[in-house]
């Protein structure tokens, strides 16, 4: 058979991978579980959230209280099937009241392009240094080039969602997600082709 | 040797399309499903690049991710150091001693599953299996294609918006009496006036055309569909409750969505078959009436050309024509505005070159574009070749914008989760398909000045102006469908005036404001932004929306105006 890879683990982040064990392990308190489940996916939330809020003291609010909700609801015994999905949809929910109250205009794409730059224009062989810059350019660039809707599936996929876990979470359907993914895989991979050739 | 030969059988001989090898890398298939995938990439060439070149994507954005995003992104500034204590503190809040011993004993017990006996869990764990087999058979649809999507592709196909055309069609009818042949005919661009179907078969009128179908489907109510891509072909099954016609299928072929047979089961069992056998259409042009779509016509001879050595030097192609010629081919394919190809032109020749979306239509490029000289196809199958990138499309929001969910509005507006769904991907694709077009567009306009225009035979210049006003169509086409967001808004005050000086500067207005609405459209229906007012997003989006629904309406119905459609 041909060896494909598992491109899953290329991207997924480790917190996803073994959130499934951990959540079936037994005999630990209510606390105890979601202490554990905040370890494992308080940064995913947390990027997450700084995409929509800009605001990292906001997202960092945000992130701490989708676990508490989630430590309520089950106080409560309801039931929560799968926690990273209900994690994410009531940070998006939460993060859309935030916003409501009190929005700020930035562009993060452009504000992370800054400070990488700023981080990296100190002391590094100039050369390399160029290089780097040139790489990172690319990929910014043909990152930019996708649409918003391309961008944010990628980004949730790379946080460990499943396909239909974005779908649900962005109110779409599970074809339109496929199908931004795939048009976004492959715009990335001929930009850079296209790049490498010229 | 023929390159079939050589392909693998996927399932029922054909290839994983795009979205089945993405869902293969991704792990989003069964296990089962994914090895099916895997063992087919193992011996074909074409689909191992078209997953390399999925899988290079991925890990592009993995590298993105990595040396870009995640160093530069802040970290919490409090280093989520508070959160224990919050915990804690939420876990004391009215709660006793006693309730928290009975909640962890029901929650060990819920998660460690030791109260289910061994047989109950054999039926929980086929019970999931069957779960998992409808849910991939029925909800997940691996066809990923609604129905309505492939009725649109097909009727497109069928009736593309090309102007002067005329569509010829040869049909077997079959029922149980007779069988015989009849041929139909209509120009392209307008509805089929013998689209609609009977209630007949022995006296049955109605061409075999997707929007014929889609009419009677549109009439139903509750109708049930079943859609299956198989061996190349899609089949839409439709069954009814009531009505003179209790069950429709019409089979669709994948390259092309070309409707190829139609089969209707009428409510006293009658049955009526049709079979495509030839489908042509017929340019109306008079210059080049003679010449059959979707083959490319040779391209005239330079003017300028030697005519007096004739039988010694071979003409000198118009390269201008030729090129005109192939985009006009690509036009009336739809290969123009959806497919990441390039067309460059070098001393002697126009080259296509890129890379195709599926093998498939690689190859129904191959066969259908080449043939006149002067133009050279290097279109490569997925994968395997560079090709000219893409359109830039929307480059994130601009920013100053103000952009959030209207989930709430339509969690209003549509109470049911899928009607909700079918609605955002509507738009979303609306969205998509005006953007498309937009660039389509102005890449035309920037290759074709008032000059180029003039250069061109009077019948190239027909032609032309048939892709530009197509292309503005199919944007106003668009529009209407995003129309239905503007139920959703609140009224806002009046957009801002575009009214740019001239054609060619109004198209590339329109694409600017198109590019504005993607994203918005993205942020507003999908979540993509939510961090900004309800208010300024609606507000940008009217604006954005009516002043490009407003000046595809004026360029389509400015004549005379440089470059401008006459």
């Amino acid at each position: 058979m041909y060896n494909v890879g598992n491109a899953a683990s290329q991207i997924l982040s480790d917190e996803a991978l073994t959130l499934s064990a951990s959540v079936t392990s037994a005999s630990s308190t209510l606390s105890e579980r979601v202490q554990t489940l905040f370890e494992q996916l308080h940064l995913p939330v947390f990027r997450y959230l700084m995409r929509k809020t800009k605001d990292s003291g906001q997202a960092e609010d945000i992130t701490q209280e989708s676990f508490l909700r989630l430590f309520r609801h089950l106080k409560e015994e309801r039931p929560v099937d799968n926690p990273k999905a209900w994690l994410f949809t009531v940070a998006n929910n939460l993060a859309i009241d935030a916003s409501r109250r009190d929005g700020r205009l930035q562009d993060l794409d452009e504000a992370t392009w800054d400070r990488i730059e700023d981080a990296r224009a100190s002391g590094d062989d100039p050369e390399r240094l160029t290089l780097q810059r040139e790489r990172m350019e690319r990929l910014r660039s043909a990152v930019l080039n996708l649409t918003d809707l391309e961008r944010e599936c990628l980004h949730l996929r790379a946080e460990g969602l499943r396909y239909r876990e974005i779908a649900d979470l962005m109110n779409v359907s599970m074809s339109c997600i496929t199908a931004g993914l795939r048009r976004a895989t492959l715009k990335l991979s001929q930009a850079f082709e296209n790049g490498a050739s010229s | 040797m023929s390159t079939e030969i050589l392909k693998p059988e996927f399932v029922g001989g054909q290839h994983p399309d795009d979205d089945q090898l993405l869902l293969a890398l991704d792990r989003e298939l069964s296990p089962g499903e994914t090895a099916e995938v895997e063992r087919h990439i193992g011996t074909c060439w074409d689909c191992r690049a078209r997953y390399h070149e999925m899988h290079r994507g991925m890990l592009t954005f993995a590298e993105y991710r990595n040396k870009v995003y995640l160093p530069a992104l802040e970290s919490a500034p409090r280093g989520f150091r508070q959160f224990p204590s919050l915990l804690n503190k939420t876990a004391s809040e009215g709660l006793g001693a006693g309730l928290l011993d009975s909640l962890r004993t029901r929650l060990g017990v819920l998660f460690s599953f030791d109260w289910v006996p061994v047989q109950a869990k054999w039926v929980t764990a086929t019970a999931a299996i069957m779960m998992a087999v409808v849910f991939w058979t029925q909800v997940f649809d691996p066809a990923s294609l609604s129905a309505g999507e492939l009725l649109t592709k097909a009727a497109q196909s069928q009736n593309p918006r090309a102007l002067h055309r005329e569509v010829r069609q040869r049909v077997r009818v079959k029922t149980a009496k007779a069988e015989t042949v009849r041929e139909f005919q209509w120009a392209t661009g307008g509805p089929i006036p013998n689209a609609k179907w009977g209630a007949d078969p022995e006296n049955w009128t109605a061409a075999l055309t997707a929007e014929g179908f889609a009419q009677w489907h549109d009439s139903l109510s509750g109708p049930k569909d079943n859609l299956k891509k198989s061996a190349g072909r899609w089949t839409m099954k439709t069954t009814v409750a009531a009505g003179p016609i209790k069950e429709a299928s019409i089979v669709i072929r994948d390259g092309d969505f070309h409707p190829a047979e139609q089969h209707i089961l009428f409510s006293d069992d009658r049955t009526l078959d049709l079979e495509e056998l030839s489908f042509e259409m017929v340019d109306q042009v008079p210059a080049s009436a003679t010449t059959a779509a979707p083959a490319i016509p040779p391209p005239p001879e330079s003017p300028v050309a030697p005519q007096s050595q004739e039988g010694t030097v071979p003409p000198q192609i118009n390269l201008d024509e030729a090129e005109l010629e192939l985009r006009y081919a690509m036009f009336t394919q739809h290969w123009d505005y959806d497919e990441d190809l390039q067309i460059a032109r070098t001393a002697d020749e126009v080259v296509v070159s890129g890379t195709a979306s599926s093998a498939d239509l690689a190859r129904q490029m191959q066969t259908t574009l080449v043939g006149p000289p002067g133009v050279r196809l290097s279109v490569s199958m997925p994968g395997s070749a560079p090709s000219g990138s893409a359109p830039a499309t929307a480059k994130g929001t601009p920013s100053g914008s103000s952009i959030p969910l209207l989930k709430d509005r339509l969690e209003g507006a549509f109470v049911s989760v899928d009607a909700r769904r079918d609605f955002i991907d509507r738009c979303l694709a609306a969205s998509d398909s005006a953007l498309s077009h937009a660039w389509a567009l102005k890449r035309l306009v920037e290759r074709y000045t008032d000059a180029d225009r003039r250069a061109l035979r009077p019948e190239s210049q027909i032609k032309l102006d048939e892709m530009l006003r197509g292309h503005l169509q199919q944007l106003a086409v668009s529009n209407s469908t995003l129309d239905g967001l503007l139920d959703l808004l609140a009224p806002s005050r009046p957009p801002r005036e575009v009214t740019p000086d001239g054609w060619r500067p109004g198209v590339l207005a329109l694409v600017d404001l198109v590019q504005q609405r993607d994203s918005l459209v993205a942020a507003l229906v999908a979540g993509t932004q939510t961090n900004y007012s309800t208010a300024a997003a609606s507000e940008r989006f009217l604006a954005a929306h009516e002043a490009a629904t407003r000046l595809a309406r004026e360029l389509l119905n400015r004549p005379g105006d440089g470059n401008a459609p006459k």
